[in-house]
């Protein structure tokens, strides 16, 4: 009997001298019996970048969400905040086309590399580990992947990172959430951004915010005009807490 | 559409096994994946043919969504993310459901 998996009907086996993991070969007349993730290789991929990122004591911050949401005005306006002046913040900028974003991110003095998925919507670990062999992150630095933005796709890729943001605006509508579980479910922090705008919008805060505490009770919520940061915006302040607090306890 | 990334990581998965004409490969999926089966089958059917198994029958076996909550240590089967659990918490920790496995594969008589 296999003392890996229990299984008595073992007639060969897969090993991978490297890693000791193993692959069974059941075969059962004309049947073969497997159990092999699909997501395997991402999962291995990312596994490997995240002790990279260990090694080097980077802090990597998957940040998703809705395209527009202001995922790149939070960016660049963390960048700009003279409260995270003394961060070494590099950014791995994912969108399906153009370099517009990356930019932005540059014109705001950070460091960036654009990813281009082309027809693919979300980014994998193999494009983060190419991302950070370029981008070259120094040791003690924050490293900010801006996803592609949507609110499916990117849920299932682990890419390696430390932290996951989940990022809507007002102007997205109140049930985003509840349509889109998996992405509100699998983050540690929820960013409602474009808040300066709610006496325009009929945005019902108490409704999303109590989707998100069914979804993801334990993930922080933060409500926020990222576009207005720099002043003493009491919102804005939530976010500078909530991203030195990860800096300070790494 | 992730359901096409998937589709081409079987087809990695399945080549080595293609010297025998394939009938059948069995893919299990967690009902908490956000994969949704028919896309995955709709993506297969894109791409079979020039990967050499227009043949092959994609079956797609659900594995449902096993909860624990953390409040009253039950296990309940979990239907959708926000349910909650029986005792009215929302704090539970999903143990099955996540899979998106390769499980069998299905060879022609030779
Ligand atoms: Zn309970």
């Amino acid at each position: 009997m296999c003392n890996h998996c229990g299984c008595s009907a073992e007639k060969a086996r897969i090993s991978d001298p490297q890693s000791g993991k193993h692959t069974h070969l059941h075969m059962d007349g004309n049947s073969l019996k497997l159990q092999e993730s699909l997501l395997a290789g991402n999962t291995a991929l990312a596994e490997q970048n995240r002790k990279w990122l260990q090694k080097l004591q980077v802090i990597a911050i998957n940040l998703m969400g809705t395209p527009g949401a202001g995922k790149t005005a939070l960016l660049e306006a963390t960048l700009k905040a003279p409260q995270f002046a003394s961060l070494d913040i590099s950014v791995l900028e994912g969108d399906q086309q153009t370099s517009n974003d990356a930019k932005r991110i540059q014109s705001a003095g950070g460091k960036v590399l654009q990813i281009n998925t082309g027809t693919g919507c979300h980014l994998d670990a193999d494009m983060i580990h190419s991302g950070i062999h370029s981008l070259e992150p120094q040791p003690g630095s924050l490293l900010f992947i801006e996803n592609v933005g949507n609110l499916v796709c990117p849920a299932l890729f682990d890419l390696g990172e430390n932290y996951r943001i989940t990022m809507m605006s007002v102007t997205d509508g109140a049930d985003k959430p509840e349509k889109y579980p998996h992405m509100f479910s699998e983050c540690d922090l929820i960013i409602i951004n474009k808040a300066d705008l709610l006496p325009y919008v009929d945005f019902d805060l108490e409704y999303a915010k109590n989707c998100i505490a069914k979804l993801n009770p334990d993930a922080d919520v933060i409500l926020m005009s990222a576009n207005k940061q720099g002043d003493a915006d009491e919102e804005n302040q939530q976010w500078q807490q909530w991203l030195m607090n990860r800096v300070n306890n790494a | 559409m992730h359901e096409l990334s998937l589709v081409k990581s079987l087809l990695q998965q399945v080549e080595p096994y293609q010297d025998r004409p394939i009938k059948k490969v069995v893919l299990e999926v967690g009902t908490m994946t956000c994969v949704d089966p028919e896309r995955l089958v709709f993506c297969f059917d894109m791409v079979k043919e020039e990967a050499g198994l227009s043949d092959v029958n994609l079956q797609i076996n659900m594995q449902q969504a096993i909860a624990k909550c953390q409040q009253c240590e039950r296990e309940f089967k979990l239907q959708q993310l926000g349910q909650p659990c029986e005792c009215g918490s929302y704090h539970y920790t999903i143990g099955t459901g996540r899979d998106l496995n390769l499980i069998e594969i299905e060879f022609n008589d030779v």
